[in-house]
């Protein structure tokens, strides 16, 4: 084979590479303007529902088969408003299917569904319509958690309507702690001197754990710790501030805990891990509350063994408790809907499925077993009184309590993904025994800062 | 027949069949050419292109000549991803090489039988995919629940930690030398089968014996094959991704997201959502690798003289 032959099989890479840069570029080309501010009024939202006219809307989201039934009957009840409904498959290619809709400026749905750590990245790049008229703050936004409601806000402005929500709860294996006399701990301090005991009489077991796999159990550390590390302020400005007294005191504290042997730092997700799971490697698990219902099918030997619990306290009792979150998603309204008519619709339309009380009932019945953000469920004694055969608890009520307990202080990066892998380049590393979790996050910050700079924001750091 | 017999008119009945073969070449290499073309020659223009360009979240898209060549030039994490891969090249490649060699020579011995058999079992893992190998040892490494765990623990010792940042590149040179060990093999072996019997014989005549001979008749006459899987070996380590991407989630402390030149494009494309950048950074990676190539090349042509 030729140099030349050589050569092109090298560049190949390099060009098959650029030509799926070509189609998967960043951005739209406008400037990151927010979107438009819509005309919509809730009056406007209560006529689309009255009207008679046909509005046809398109949509698309991962969650299909959860979300199907609830489209259903809101089509059954409002046959005027037709939903082309599209399943995007997996949620990371529906994350690139937005994005690529988005840069070719052709395509977009009228309506998408986003996380919650998604939503700002796509109202800053001016995709999607601020749907904060008069009246729809009121009216609309008592409707559901406010937690979930505040996360729909970039800035002044209202970008969609929460569908799901997902405080942190913790699980406790209560035949471990039982056979070493441990009580489920409320607060971090007595976590921490109920791992030391655990660790201290069988070393090979952990309290529990650290996920090195992503930022998602650290960061939310930080949101129920009130740290605090990051505020956003409109749709450009952005103070870091990792290196607060706040935030140094959970760095310092976990970096305590894994040297102790009270938390063992693993990647969470994999098989090594799943196993030492099931096996009582790990006697907690701190995660949204979604994870609650992950057991059930991927560990049904544990049936009865584990018991779900508010998260502990940083404070110095249980009832100073403050929630993270982990997860949740939206439908947004995107600027495709350019008309007042078809906003109008789609709100009404987004609105009802994450809120009507037939359509809570369709996500908890027919479609499974979704945490609607929706006060309409998360207030109903009918869910919170449901006894779980698989914890023998009723575990909604303690998570509906969670969910109460969310700290509304927090903002969410717009630049969430890359922050991730800051996290996992910078501070995992780091989350060892003998590490140093607190240094790393000075270097963590400079780093965030440094994206946030170069992607036009006006970034300071404390 | 020759210009000297030929007669006029043969002459030029000669150069119309002649050129109508020219002709027929075309449509057969046009589906490689359409192919090339519009999958390796315009993308690379292309990326050249994006190269030029900065897109921002707030700010939109800006033409900055060559400011991102100019940066990707002096990115500490692409260097860094270069040295790892050219460390990792010089430990994977030359075991590879040498087994893959080996392998081929003892199959070329004539002194086994079936021969087929272990010919199929060592090439096997190459129609394994790599994702999937990665994966698979990945288990296989495992601490506590995988083969190596389970081993050192019935051993009644510690098992050494594959995924630690000392052992890592090792872990991975592993898995791509199990993948393409047999393929190499595969190539030198059916070199070796078209070297002509006589040369052997007349070396035993002269007395050398089945090592001398592998090593003085057989391997210089494969030279070429060497070559050629040395600079397929080269590219692949340049191009290294599949394994360390996916040992990334079990070893997140130890692979960083800059872990190979590679990784470190998809991550600016992908992640940081910098098209530009990333096609900078991709394109100079290529050049790197294209002039290593012609470096090893121009060595290997020193050889075959």
């Amino acid at each position: 084979m030729s140099t030349k032959m050589k050569a092109i099989v090298a560049a190949a890479s390099a060009a098959a590479m650029a030509l799926t840069l070509g189609a998967c570029g960043s951005g739209n080309g406008n400037g990151g303007a927010a979107g438009a501010k819509t005309a919509v009024s809730y009056s406007d939202v209560e006529a689309a529902l009255k009207s008679d006219k046909d509005i046809n809307l398109t949509m698309w989201a991962w969650s299909y088969d959860t979300m199907k039934p609830s489209v259903e009957a809101f089509e059954k009840k409002y046959p005027h408003i037709k939903v082309d409904f599209v399943s995007t498959g997996a949620s990371a290619d529906h994350y690139t299917k937005v994005q690529n809709a988005i840069k070719a400026k052709k395509g977009l749905p009228d309506i998408i569904q986003l996380e919650y750590d998604a939503l700002p990245q796509y109202a800053v790049q001016g995709a999607l319509v601020n749907l904060a008229g008069d009246g729809i703050d009121e009216n609309i936004g008592k409707l559901y958690n406010d937690a979930a409601w505040k996360n729909v806000h970039v800035g002044d402005g209202l970008y969609g309507i929460p569908q799901d929500q997902a405080p942190v709860a913790a699980w406790y294996r209560t035949d471990i702690l039982k056979q070493y006399g441990i009580e489920i701990p409320t607060t971090w301090d007595e976590y921490e001197q109920a791992g030391i005991k655990l660790h201290k009489a069988d070393p090979t077991k952990y309290l529990g754990f650290i996920d090195t796999s992503g930022n998602r159990q650290f960061i939310q550390m930080l949101h129920a710790a009130d740290a605090t590390p990051w505020t956003v302020d409109g749709l450009k400005d952005i103070t870091l501030n990792l290196t607060n007294d706040k935030s140094k005191k959970v760095a310092e504290f976990t970096q305590r805990l894994i040297d102790e042997g009270v938390l063992a730092a693993v990647p969470s997700g994999t098989d090594e891990f799943n196993r030492a799971f099931a096996d009582g490697k790990y006697a907690s698990w701190i995660d949204g509350s979604w994870r609650g219902g992950l057991f059930a099918t991927g560990n049904p030997e544990l049936k009865g063994k584990l018991a779900a619990a508010l998260p502990p306290s940083w404070g110095s009792s249980a009832d100073d408790v403050q929630v993270g979150e982990a997860g949740g998603s939206l439908l947004s309204v995107t600027t495709t809907a350019d008309t007042k008519e078809k906003q109008a619709a789609a709100l009404a339309f987004i609105n009802w499925v994450n809120s009507d009380p037939e359509s809570i009932d369709a996500f908890q019945t027919v479609g499974g077993s979704l945490f609607c953000a929706a006060k309409s469920f998360q207030s109903d004694s009918k869910y919170a009184e449901v006894d779980d055969a698989y914890f023998g608890q009723k575990v909604n009520e303690i998570y509906f309590k969670a969910a109460e307990k969310i700290n509304t202080n927090w903002s969410i990066l717009p630049y969430n993904n890359q922050m991730d892998s800051d996290f996992k380049d910078i501070v995992v590393p780091q989350m060892k025994e003998g590490g140093d979790i607190s240094s790393a996050l000075a270097k963590f910050q400079d780093k965030l800062k440094t994206y946030g700079t170069e992607q036009g924001f006006n970034v300071t750091a404390k | 027949m020759t210009a000297a017999t030929a007669s006029a008119p043969a002459k030029a009945r000669k150069t119309k069949v002649k050129e109508r073969q020219d002709w027929i070449g075309i449509p057969f290499c046009l589906p490689y050419v359409i192919v090339f073309l519009f999958g390796t020659i315009i993308p690379l223009f292309y990326a050249l292109y994006l190269g030029f360009f900065k897109q921002q979240m707030i700010g939109g898209s800006s033409f900055v000549g060559f400011a991102n060549y100019l940066k990707a030039l002096k990115d500490t994490l692409m260097w860094t991803g270069f040295g790892r891969v050219f460390l990792y090249f010089w430990i994977q490649t030359p075991l590879m090489l040498a087994l893959a060699l080996m392998a081929a020579l003892m199959l070329d011995s004539q002194r086994i039988r079936h021969i087929a058999i272990p010919r199929i079992l060592m090439f096997l893992p190459y129609a394994v995919p790599g994702v999937i190998a990665a994966m698979m040892w990945g288990y296989i490494y495992g601490n506590d629940y995988g083969l190596f765990g389970q081993v050192a623990h019935a051993l009644g010792v510690q098992a050494p930690n594959m995924f630690g940042s000392q052992l890592m590149l090792f872990a991975i040179a592993n898995i791509a030398t199990w993948c393409f060990m047999g393929y190499n093999m595969l190539i030198y072996y059916s070199s070796l089968r078209v070297i002509p019997e006589e040369l052997y014989e007349s070396a035993r005549i002269d007395g050398a014996s089945e090592l001398r001979i592998a090593w003085s008749v057989k391997i210089p006459q494969i030279r070429g094959s060497v070559m050629m899987t040395l600079l397929f070996s080269l590219i692949g380590s340049f191009q290294l991704f599949n394994e360390p991407n996916v040992l990334k989630t079990l070893a997140p402390e130890t692979i960083n997201s800059s872990y190979t030149p590679n990784m470190y494009t998809y991550n600016l494309a992908f992640t940081s959502q910098d098209a530009n950048y990333a096609a900078a950074v991709s394109l100079i990676v290529g050049i790197i690798t294209m002039v290593l190539v012609a470096i090893v090349k121009a060595i290997g042509n020193r050889w075959d003289k």
